[in-house]
């Protein structure tokens, strides 16, 4: 049981990190883009 | 439109993964010699079948971006890519932590994992490539061509275990005479591999818009490079 919890966990964090980096990267990239948008 | 697409890709995201994890530990019968650790069955299957239909969308962009040069494939490749070898690294883990305890080795130099760390390997160079090149044009011409010629390892990959006498298992899904599964776990890698679709396309979806929202910041600090360059000359 805990190989397979081990392999399903390693899927759950990686795809859980990968989803959050893409949120931090979408926040960013919406801040810049509202910035430059105030200063045109 | 997008926004609302989006959510109901979501939704149908959530359904189909609480089915599917529902059917592997309540429905899908333990495997007799396995026992349950077989169950990774579940995850890296359609991993790695995601994993090839991400190289797919990589090869067919970067062949239309070499035909066209219009940046929306180029940007369709990257987001694929990426997505892809998120799912290859995943296959790569789960793959031995199935093996540790059913072939007493971690890895093997077998046909079908190496040629499937080679696979990774092609990609991780195909986003490291991305990283190096400067100049816009040039990093989307390389990189088309990368995936292209990419690609030809993919079918390597699935025909390995038919071609080679490996370790890895033999397949089990048209596989020919004397292979199958029991309807109940085929039943299950069914729902497995729809629910990873739907993941791969949530997590290809939302990078993609981010490549084109960084396209967008990009076109705005130009215009407003552009225009303070113009007030300083008037």
């Amino acid at each position: 049981m805990s190989w397979l919890l081990a392999a399903y966990a390693a899927v759950a964090i990686a795809v859980g990190g990968y989803a959050l980096r893409l949120a931090r990267l979408k926040r960013a990239l919406v801040s810049e883009i509202d910035a430059s948008k105030r200063l045109r | 439109m997008a926004r609302r697409s989006g959510m109901i890709l979501d939704a149908a995201l959530l359904i189909a993964m609480a089915a599917a994890f529902g059917m592997i530990f309540f429905y899908a019968p333990i495997e007799s010699e396995m026992g349950i650790v077989q169950k990774i069955f579940y995850v890296h299957v359609p991993l790695a079948w995601n994993a090839f239909l991400g190289f797919g969308i990589v090869f067919f962009s970067s062949f239309r971006y070499l035909a066209t040069r219009d940046p929306k494939w180029d940007m369709r490749a990257l987001s694929a890519a990426e997505v892809g070898v998120l799912f290859t690294t995943l296959v790569l883990i789960t793959g031995p932590i199935w093996a540790k305890p059913v072939w007493g080795i971690w890895w093997t130099w077998d046909a079908r994992l190496t040629l499937t760390l080679v696979l990774w390997l092609i990609y991780v160079g195909y986003l490291m490539l991305r990283r190096y090149i400067e100049s816009p044009e040039r990093r989307a011409v390389l990189a088309a061509v990368v995936g292209v010629t990419g690609f030809i390892d993919v079918p390597l990959v699935y025909f390995a275990i038919r071609w080679w006498r490996t370790q890895h298992p033999q397949p089990v899904i048209a596989g020919g005479e004397g292979s199958g599964l029991d309807p109940r776990m085929a039943t299950t890698l069914w729902i497995c591999v729809a629910a990873f679709t739907l993941l791969f396309v949530a997590l290809y979806r939302r990078r993609l818009a981010i490549e084109a929202m960084r396209a967008r910041a990009e076109a705005l600090r130009d215009d407003a490079e552009a225009a303070r360059m113009e007030g300083a000359r008037s």
